[in-house]
């Protein structure tokens, strides 16, 4: 899941300062499981711009609504008029969400509300862990289930840099080595892989390497004219 | 180029060698390397030259070492893989081969959050392991990616190895990668332990490694009980154990204690089997390594 | 299905049912807040009818507006009502379907019983029945039900528990029954011979000291008698007896724990006794079992209520054979009472917005939510106390709870702001509705400020307190559990997500710059909290 957080309230009262009408858009997805981004997140948000604007004096119109999820222009087109009445969108949803808004309606602008973290899942009630970089070629099999590219701080493959102690990693007692944790799933597994030396990695499959496009051959049909 | 490394020639002769590190400046200003390096002369075999340590930025280590080298000096240069892809590290490689610096640490690197840029984006495109790799291809003219350089680059290939971190019974096999990766020297992590070390080198002996790489072990002589602290408790990597700490602690001249501790550290490493030599790294205490040197009978 | 005898036609009195299944009348709460027909109403029972049920019996409606059961209930106390409600009558058959109309009447609500009622207001109820009966006839209905069972009017008259009378509306079972003698008597004058009237009872009320099959049955026989044309035979729903989670509110709605059918056989004992046809109701929504029941003659017809709900097209996925589409009731309840606000209009839990991040699961004392074996999250309401710590914190604002009296939060704030004369700095107090101590807090409240009490704190959400200083209050107080009524309720260990919401709201108001005060008091000991000092 997409992990998000909110921005903090200045930031966003700034950033719509132009602007009169604003639809606050929450996402009914991941944003809203991040508790950041739901129904109760949007109209917290609204009430909080219309507080704002209302103490210094100037006018402001706000709607709530929360789509399935933003990044489908079918699902956003179930709040069309809304988004076309306004003067701005204020999106609670993922950096993805915002840029399919202002793409999917250009004439309008669409401002995030929210800061896109990681790619992790919820540990516990409100406490959310990364564990995906989207390097785009995995290699949990390797090392059986923890991935080193994100959860070791340097990313290493081929074992722990010199700084692991007691189990932690060097950037911080609160940090699990990675290592540490992978060398432990081996033993458990009485998989032993240790000695394997792992070549420099193809990151273009991932974060580096330019934006990317995922084609499935059987279901993509070619562009409409 | 023709010369190769003249640190190389003299752990294959068999010296027992000793190397200091030099911090570079956090100025433009490369004399204080000069300085240093004048007052390491004639004490020590060859001489690191950090990068970036701690992720604090400094000037680069390729320069300061091609300064030393204009002194006569031997450099080593370090290479982290914090800071630069593995373009910008070959052309590094290349350059410093080039100006006559064939000795080349690789090392992963202290964390980007360490030092005064921890808004700093980490690289890390390599791993240590896998940079030991790809400078080992280029010592066969072949680059990472697979294309083929004009002419092969000696490289003389070094790099560290913390036998005091977690998990310890996997540092031994570690080396084994690194070795086998391609590097022809280690340095180690500073030794206070001394018992733990002993035991490391053991399971080395074993696996038959200090025949395939040359293995140095690195010293750090403390200033004062609470610079021993510091370290213990702010720098990745170090374990020091309490009774050094105490012993430190109890002297009357601190420093003075400091240094008896690292010759008697001396003296215990250079019976162990498979030792090469010794690395002195004394940050911002460079002074010290004569004294070191001299005490210890290395002249 | 061909074959099914679901699907063949039943003459009930004047009217032919093309078939056995009958949407029950339940309430919709889709009317407006005075009783008119909504586009909501009429597009809810088009929904049902659109797959032709043998009859479409539209839900309680008032027969006056003196005592209203809440909720936004239609009404039929006046001719006004009318042409809204020939709208639905028109607009269900135009759908494909026939269409009834109940009529009731509730002084449950106004906390009366029928002891209370003087000889004057029950003669009125009467005529009142006569005159509503007359206006569903007049409004297009094919049929009319009075509804005698449940917590309404009628049913506390005829219970032996409730009716406590010692004139001739009392005393016996005859006198209990005189009221329906005199009702049905009106309503079939009003509107004639031709015209169909189910009466609807429940034949157990399924209480201790309640009617059951011994008085009911004979209630069944004078019904045939006074020529009522079926009897829609129901159970339980005596709110006395611990409100919507006693056990006979729960015979009346059976739930997930229960059989199929659980009532079907007091229909089955009541056919016995009469020719007229019966119908049963409660959890039939499994096709099979329903036809079952029809097929062992142990009721005439079926009728169902949450299973339309839950899906509209049952009965025409039950007619093509199609049962593999259908979208099963889950017997929840949710639909009825609980996760809406005042005025969302009856449905099924709307999943759709659910989405599923299982912090309600997580943070229920009771462990209300769980996974069900589809992998679905599920609500084991038998358990649920209503705390709303789930509402406080779901992040779609799916889960809610109305206030008492079916109010919103929002509802609340604006009446207590109202409250506060015009001119005086306003200050709100939120606290636990059940917390002793707020009924002090209450009596020493000075008269600038107002009290919003909720079931529990832990409902509060941080934009109720943004929300109250929007609307004009100068500062907030949200009171925490006492030390007392921490011994005695079961929730307050996880009580302290509200103080953390009233941080939330702090910090949103310092970040826009509003200088209002929102504040959070928790109450050590009682004895020595001084009102000023806040």
């Amino acid at each position: 899941m997409i992990i998000v957080e909110g921005k903090p309230l200045p930031e966003i009262v700034s950033m719509l300062a132009p602007f009169r009408r604003v639809f606050v858009l929450g996402c009914g997805t991941c944003a809203t499981v991040c508790l950041a981004g739901g129904e109760k997140e949007a109209r917290e948000m609204a009430e909080a711009l219309l507080l704002y604007r209302q103490q210094q004096g100037e006018p402001l119109e706000v709607k709530v609504a929360v789509v399935e999820r933003q990044c489908e222009r079918e699902l956003l087109d179930s709040t069309r008029r809304e988004i076309e009445e306004a003067d701005a969108v204020l999106s609670l949803s993922c950096g993805i969400g915002v840029q399919c808004l202002n793409s999917y309606y250009p004439q309008k602008v669409a401002l995030p509300a929210i800061n896109t973290k990681f790619l992790g899942y919820p540990e516990r009630l409100g406490v959310w862990q990364e564990n995906c970089r989207a390097c785009g070629d995995c290699l949990l099999d390797y090392t059986l289930g923890i991935c080193p590219i994100t959860r070791c701080a340097k990313s290493l493959q081929n074992g722990p840099c010199g700084g692991s102690k007691e189990g932690k990693c060097e950037i911080s007692a609160e940090v699990p080595c990675a290592w540490q944790q992978i060398i432990e799933r081996w033993e458990k597994h009485g998989t032993e892989r240790f000695p394997e030396i792992r070549p420099p990695r193809d990151w273009s499959a991932g974060a580096a390497g330019g934006p990317k496009t995922v084609v499935k051959g059987d279901v993509a049909f070619a562009e409409r004219e | 180029m023709q010369n190769g490394s003249k640190f190389e020639k003299l752990l294959n002769f068999g010296k027992f060698v000793v190397t200091a590190e030099l911090g570079p400046p956090k100025s433009a200003d490369l004399s204080i390397i000069r300085r240093h390096g004048e007052c390491l002369k004639g004490y020590v075999d060859a001489i690191n030259v950090t990068d970036n340590q701690t992720a604090v930025v400094r000037a680069s280590s390729l320069a300061c070492a091609v300064e030393l080298k204009s002194m006569g000096l031997e450099p080593i240069v370090q290479v982290t893989c914090r800071d630069r892809n593995r373009i910008a590290l070959q052309s590094d490689m290349l350059g410093a081969v080039g100006l006559g610096i064939h000795n080349i640490l690789c090392l992963s690197g202290d964390h980007e959050k360490f030092g005064n840029e921890p808004g700093a984006k980490g690289v890390y495109d390599l791993d240590s392991i896998q940079l030991l790799g790809v400078a080992s291809g280029m010592k066969e003219g072949r680059l990472c990616g697979g294309d083929k350089l004009d002419g092969p680059a000696d490289i003389f290939l070094g790099a560290v190895e913390n036998p005091f971190a977690d998990p310890l019974n996997y540092r031994i096999l570690r080396l084994r990668k690194k070795v086998e990766a391609g590097a022809r020297f280690i340095q180690t992590q500073c030794v206070f332990d001394i018992e733990l070390f002993e035991k490391w080198m053991e399971g080395i002996r074993k696996l038959g490694l200090h025949e395939r790489t040359k293995i140095l072990a690195g010293l750090t002589p403390v200033k004062s009980a609470r610079a021993a602290c510091y370290m213990k408790e702010k720098v990745p990597g170090i374990v020091i154990p309490d009774k050094i700490i105490e012993r430190v602690a109890r002297a009357k001249d601190q420093k003075e204690e400091g240094i008896n501790i690292c010759v008697e550290t001396i003296e215990r490493l250079r019976e162990i089997e498979g030792i090469a030599g010794i690395h002195i790294m004394a940050i911002a205490w460079e002074g010290v390594v004569p004294t070191l040197v001299e005490r210890a009978g290395l002249m | 299905m061909e074959g099914m005898k679901m699907f063949t036609p039943i003459k009930v009195g004047s009217l032919v049912l093309p078939n056995r299944i009958m949407m029950s009348p339940m309430f919709s709460n889709t009317a407006t807040r005075d009783g008119f027909v909504t586009d909501n109403t009429v597009n809810h029972y088009i929904a049902r009818a659109r797959s032709r049920p043998g009859l479409i019996m539209v839900e309680h409606t008032s027969v006056n507006s003196r005592y209203l059961h809440p909720g936004n209930r239609l009404l039929i106390s006046d001719d006004r009502y009318l042409p809204g409600l020939s709208r639905l009558a028109v607009a269900v058959k135009g759908a494909g379907s026939l269409v009834g109309l109940q009529i009731a009447h509730s002084i449950y609500a106004a906390g009366k019983k029928p002891a209370d009622l003087s000889k004057d207001e029950v003669y009125q109820i009467i005529n009142d029945f006569s005159e509503a009966a007359l206006r569903c006839k007049k409004a297009g209905f094919d049929a009319l039900e009075i509804h005698m069972a449940h917590t309404y009017t009628l049913a506390d008259f005829i219970s032996r528990r409730t009716n406590r009378r010692i004139d001739e509306f009392g005393k016996s079972v005859e006198g209990r029954f005189r009221i329906i003698r005199e009702i049905v008597a009106g309503v079939r004058q009003a509107v004639g011979k031709e015209y169909t009237i189910f009466a609807r009872f429940s034949a157990d009320e399924f209480i201790i000291g309640g009617n059951s099959l011994k008085q009911t049955g004979y209630y069944a026989r004078e019904l045939e008698k006074m020529g009522i044309d079926c009897l829609d035979v129901s159970a339980g729903v005596r709110f006395d007896d611990g409100g919507l989670r006693g056990y006979s509110d729960l015979r009346g709605k059976p739930g997930i724990e229960m059989n199929d059918g659980p009532n079907v056989h007091l229909a089955e004992e009541i056919k016995k006794l009469v020719n007229i046809p019966v119908i049963t109701v409660g959890k039939l929504g499994n096709p099979s079992f329903a036809e079952q029941v029809l097929q062992e003659n142990r009721a005439d017809m079926i009728a169902l209520a949450r299973q339309l709900i839950a899906d509209p097209m049952w009965v025409e996925k039950v007619r093509q054979g199609r049962w593999d589409l259908i979208h099963h009731c889950r017997y929840c309840n949710n639909c009825l009472y609980k996760r809406r606000g005042p005025d969302d209009p009856v449905a099924c839990l709307d999943v759709r917005k659910c989405a599923t991040c299982l912090t309600c699961l997580r943070i229920c004392p009771f462990d209300v939510p769980y996974i069900n074996e589809e992998g679905r999250l599920e609500f084991e309401n038998e358990w649920c106390e209503e705390c709303g710590f789930c509402a406080g914190i779901c992040p779609a604002r799916l889960v809610r709870f109305a206030e008492w009296p079916l109010e919103n939060m929002s509802q609340k704030i604006d009446k207590a702001l109202e409250q506060i004369d015009a001119g005086k700095p306003k200050k709100i107090v939120f606290s636990c509705n059940t917390d002793p101590f707020a009924g002090l807090i209450a009596q020493k409240l000075p008269e600038n400020w107002s009290l919003v009490k909720t079931q529990c704190i832990s409902r509060l959400e941080t934009l109720h307190l943004l929300e109250a200083i929007r609307k004009g209050a100068d500062s907030v107080l949200v009171i925490g559990c006492s030390e007392a009524e921490k011994q005695r309720c079961s929730l307050h260990d996880r009580g302290s997500l509200i103080e953390k919401r009233v941080q939330k709201a702090v910090a949103l108001l310092k970040e826009a710059g509003v200088n209002k005060k929102v504040s959070f008091l928790k109450i050590e000991k009682t004895e020595e909290f001084d009102i000023k000092a806040i």
